[in-house]
């Protein structure tokens, strides 16, 4: 995971209460950290959301992990916020997320992208994992977090 | 203390993908509409069947066997719709080489419905058919998108109803129409 985790793209003061909200503002992480042009947001807004119709991706716990495949990128991207009230995903416990893992990934990486969303399933079924990063201070701690527990 | 019923079955994972988090989010959502214990056996690792993270995390992928127990009194109908979700791909329409036939939404409720003991009646647009009936489903002849009704009565009809009114408030996983639904209220 940690070859698709860019720096700056971790929000642990996640407001956004929605669904899309949330999505949205984990998407322009990717344009403020010139991972993604500014126009390419609507499209990988589009095709997020139409993965969310087919089923919610909220996989308990507590996490979600919204993902789509977007034409146009070269590689995967992730981002993760943290949200300390927790956003509606409507997840099957019916519970609040608190923990979002966006991934979205070219078409032609479909076996890496389905490794990913394997590994963020593990690490968020892992208590420790969710007892830390409820913790961490800076997003530098929740970077190492994530690296570390993804092993 | 040993519970009433047991039922298993194994099937066949088709998903080019395998089980990711749309066929595990199904299945799981399904398994919850029956107070039996289920259990998924997969890669030699057994989980419940009512968890998703659980799910998604044994990595289930095509070509491998998937092993579904469940105990308790639902346990037989439990099973049969389970096994019938994942025999059809669970529902996922742009990760399987098949057609995606018109008219399957008519299929997957006649199937589906005919794991229940329960009298099972539709009523679309004032007409009313056996759900079990395919012949009859055809013949009243609605969209996935439809307004349907339904009118269960029988020993399993709380489990029943619940899967009948989760298929077609999902358009009955037409996930063309699923999409659709969504831009729409996106819009408004």
């Amino acid at each position: 995971m940690a070859d698709y985790l860019c720096d700056g793209v971790v929000s642990l003061s996640l407001d956004a209460r929605k669904r899309d909200e949330a999505i949205r503002t984990l998407l322009e992480l990717f344009v403020t950290n010139k991972l993604m042009a500014t126009g390419a947001t609507g499209k990988a807004m589009t095709a997020v959301l139409a993965r969310e119709a087919l089923g919610s991706t909220a996989i308990g716990r507590g996490a979600a992990v919204p993902h789509a495949r977007v034409e146009g990128l070269d590689r995967i991207l992730m981002a993760f916020g943290y949200s300390v009230k927790g956003v509606e995903f409507s997840a099957l416990d019916g519970q609040p997320v608190h923990e979002v893992f966006l991934v979205i990934a070219p078409p032609s990486m479909a076996t890496e992208y389905m490794d990913v969303l394997q590994r963020i399933s593990r690490l968020v079924q892992d208590d420790d994992f969710r007892r830390f990063v409820a913790r961490v201070k800076n997003r530098q701690e929740a970077m190492d977090l994530i690296k570390e527990m993804d092993k | 203390m040993r519970k009433s019923g047991a039922e298993r079955a194994e099937v066949v994972i088709r998903n080019r993908m395998g089980f990711h988090v749309r066929p595990v989010q199904r299945f799981a959502t399904m398994a919850r509409m029956f107070q039996a214990d289920v259990e998924v056996q997969l890669r030699g690792r057994a989980v419940p069947g009512k968890s998703v993270i659980n799910l998604v995390s044994l990595g289930g992928r095509c070509g491998d066997k998937m092993r579904i127990a469940a105990e308790g009194d639902d346990a037989r109908q439990c099973v049969g719709v389970l096994a019938y979700l994942a025999e059809n791909s669970f529902f996922v329409e742009d990760d399987v080489d098949a057609e995606n036939r018109p008219g399957r939404h008519l299929e997957r409720l006649a199937r589906m419905a005919s794991c229940f003991e329960s009298d099972i009646r539709i009523t679309v647009d004032g007409q009313t058919a056996d759900a079990k009936n395919l012949d009859s489903l055809r013949r009243l002849g609605f969209g996935p998108d439809e307004v349907a009704q339904f009118d269960v009565t029988g020993q399993d009809a709380e489990q029943a109803r619940a899967l009948m009114e989760n298929l077609a408030a999902s358009c009955f996983y037409v996930e063309e129409l699923m999409a659709a639904r969504a831009r729409k209220a996106a819009r408004q």
